[in-house]
């Protein structure tokens, strides 16, 4: 175990102990959490856990797809020993009870450090306060307490940090592969958030708590048949589903639907190369029942109508947005976080630098 | 033959250049010959970049390749350094940035890759990515050059690039952060890659924090983390 120092002087492990048990525990506990071999401790403890998990994928969410999407991952990559890590933890590395009390333990380390900074800034500032009251202005801004002020605001940042990941691991949520379509709002689910797409698949509007990100945009369609007289004709897209009069469908993959009165299949193909667009083209190709034989077909850019027989189907574009919505209670408070811990730690790795040096320079004059 | 492919070659046979005129003037004892091996170095630096800008402009080699040509570029920026430095190390940090250009000139001759410029949009992520791995390249090649200095304690001239590679991760690590919680609502948007810098960042910051109580523990540390970065980098 390494040494812990205490104002420049190495304190064995022996010592920890019995400073743990002499009379006043807390004070010592104190100095304990507030060493920086502690929080650096911790800080290695952490960054090797987040390179671990860069080995070995973490289990996704219950949902059935990404699961098995994840398992066919490790077993390609890892094989027979799939079992053997699964059951050293190597895949729930990041949910673990240990890596989440290494995280509380870091965040009351870096507690009781903003306490003490605050504390040590304090005295600096009445220091300051006496040396410079009668100082010119820059003078002043030129002698604030730096050294103490910058590590003190970085310790902040990466507390609030924490409390803003915890925040968001209690009270936040993300919906992955969310798919909507044009002129649709949708009310997520036990909550009053809602998304909602614009006519064209151009414009996104969410309620105010949401962050939505566009993954994917490609082709859908309205859907709706008629005969010759004109009579609407009802359409069913599986066999146990309730025959209605119009379908409304996003084109991820091909879709199949049935005009069961006319006793015609419908094939929707998007056609596209490369990454999907709204407006990418759509191969329609009707097909009779029960002989299978191709009716009909065109490719449809935006709306149109394709006619078999006197029965006109009719298509209206209706582009689809898949989307990952992210609901995150923190984010204003980790963005200060980031803020606050970058700006902290880049004026304190200036001061650092500038007061090691000087050091430096008058112990080898 | 692509003006990235030239400008690469060139730099990387300038390197080579410099790392056996380096190895010459320390056999004959010659150290005026240093200065010499500076300029060239900083030449094979801009030659790199400029090869690096018309890779992406024109779209002729792999992201990899253009990630190490990155790299290797950053690689030879000038490293500030007290006294003069540690032959071997230096000797090594000159091969660096030649075997980074050199492999990155092979793959690219080999795959024959061409992206299309107009396919190949660099995402801030890409560029932050090789920035960090350059960065990292970049302070641990000057750490290795400087190794004595280090190795005594007398390791003041080392703090200055040290703080402001520190600072400059620090700011692109936030900025990445900031930029994903605003685009995506959370912190971690890029997966695998983004922890891997912050795992990186992490062990750098411990190095940090230990350095006035155990300097050897301090350079080890951040050694470390500059060889994660890499790492991530080159994946």
């Amino acid at each position: 175990m390494g040494d812990f120092s205490r104002q420049g002087q190495a304190v064995t492990f022996f010592e920890i102990m019995s400073m743990l048990f002499s009379r006043d525990p807390w004070r010592d506990i104190w100095k304990v959490a507030t060493n920086d071999l502690t929080i650096a401790t911790l800080l290695v403890i952490i960054g090797a856990i987040l390179l671990t998990t860069t080995w070995f994928p973490q289990r996704p969410s219950p949902d059935p797809t990404v699961y098995a999407r994840w398992l066919a991952e490790v077993q390609r990559r890892f094989g027979s020993l799939v079992p053997v890590l699964q059951s050293a933890g190597l895949f729930t590395v990041s949910s673990s009870p240990g890596f989440r009390t290494i995280l509380v333990l870091l965040g009351g380390c870096l507690l009781l450090k903003v306490l003490e900074g605050i504390e040590q800034l304090r005295h600096g500032l009445i220091e300051w306060k006496k040396e410079h009251h009668s100082s010119r202005f820059t003078d002043r801004i030129a002698n604030w307490p730096w050294s103490l002020t910058s590590p003190t605001v970085a310790t902040a940042g990466g507390l609030l940090l924490i409390l803003g990941l915890l925040v968001n691991c209690l009270w936040g949520w993300e919906l992955e592969g969310l798919v909507i379509q044009g002129g649709e709002r949708l009310t997520l689910s036990d909550t009053d958030s809602w998304v909602a797409l614009s006519e064209t698949a151009q414009q996104i509007t969410q309620s105010e708590d949401l962050t939505v990100h566009v993954d994917q945009q490609g082709p859908g369609v309205l859907v709706h048949a008629s005969d010759n007289t004109g009579s609407v004709l009802m359409l069913q897209q599986a066999a146990g589903d309730k025959p209605i009069s119009q379908l409304k469908l996003p084109l991820i993959l091909d879709q199949y639907f049935a005009i069961p009165e006319a006793h015609l299949i419908v094939r929707l193909t998007p056609r596209h190369e490369g990454q999907p667009r709204a407006s990418s083209p759509i191969l329609v190709q009707l097909y009779r029942v029960p002989s299978g034989q191709l009716a009909n077909q065109t490719v449809l850019k935006g709306d149109g109508e394709v006619i078999v027989d006197g029965i006109a189907v009719h298509f209206t574009a209706v582009p689809y947005a898949r989307l990952t919505v992210v609901r995150n209670p923190a984010r204003g408070l980790t963005l200060f976080a980031i803020i606050l811990l970058a700006a902290g730690l880049a004026g304190d790795a200036l001061c650092i630098s500038k007061h090691r040096i000087s050091a430096m320079s008058a112990r080898t004059g | 033959m692509s003006s990235a492919i030239v400008f690469t070659g060139l730099a990387c046979g300038m390197s080579l250049a410099a790392a056996g005129m380096a190895i010459w003037s320390f056999v004959r004892s010659a150290s005026s010959l240093f200065h010499i091996v500076r300029v060239i170095r900083c030449i094979a630096g801009i030659l790199l970049l400029l090869g690096v800008l018309s890779a992406w402009y024109a779209g002729d080699c792999s992201p990899l390749s253009i990630r190490l040509f990155l790299i290797a570029a950053l690689v030879s920026l000038p490293y500030p350094g007290r006294s003069s430095p540690y032959l071997p190390g230096y000797v090594l940090s000159l091969l660096l940035p030649t075997s980074l250009t050199g492999l990155g000139l092979y793959l690219t001759l080999r795959s024959g890759v061409v992206i299309p410029a107009q396919q190949y949009i660099i995402p801030l992520r890409e560029i932050m990515t090789a920035g960090s791995g350059g960065i990292g390249a970049w302070l641990l090649n000057g750490l290795i050059a400087h190794l004595p200095e280090l190795k005594s304690g007398e390791s003041s001239s080392q703090e200055v690039p040290l703080s402001a590679a520190y600072a400059l991760l620090t700011i692109l690590l936030g900025s990445q952060g900031v930029v994903n919680l605003l685009q995506y609502g959370k912190v971690w948007a890029g997966g695998e890659l983004e922890k891997r810098l912050a795992g990186a960042w992490m062990i750098w910051t411990a190095g940090r924090l230990v350095s006035s109580q155990h300097p050897r523990l301090h350079w080890i540390l951040i050694a470390i983390a500059c060889m994660v970065f890499i790492f991530a980098a080159l994946r």
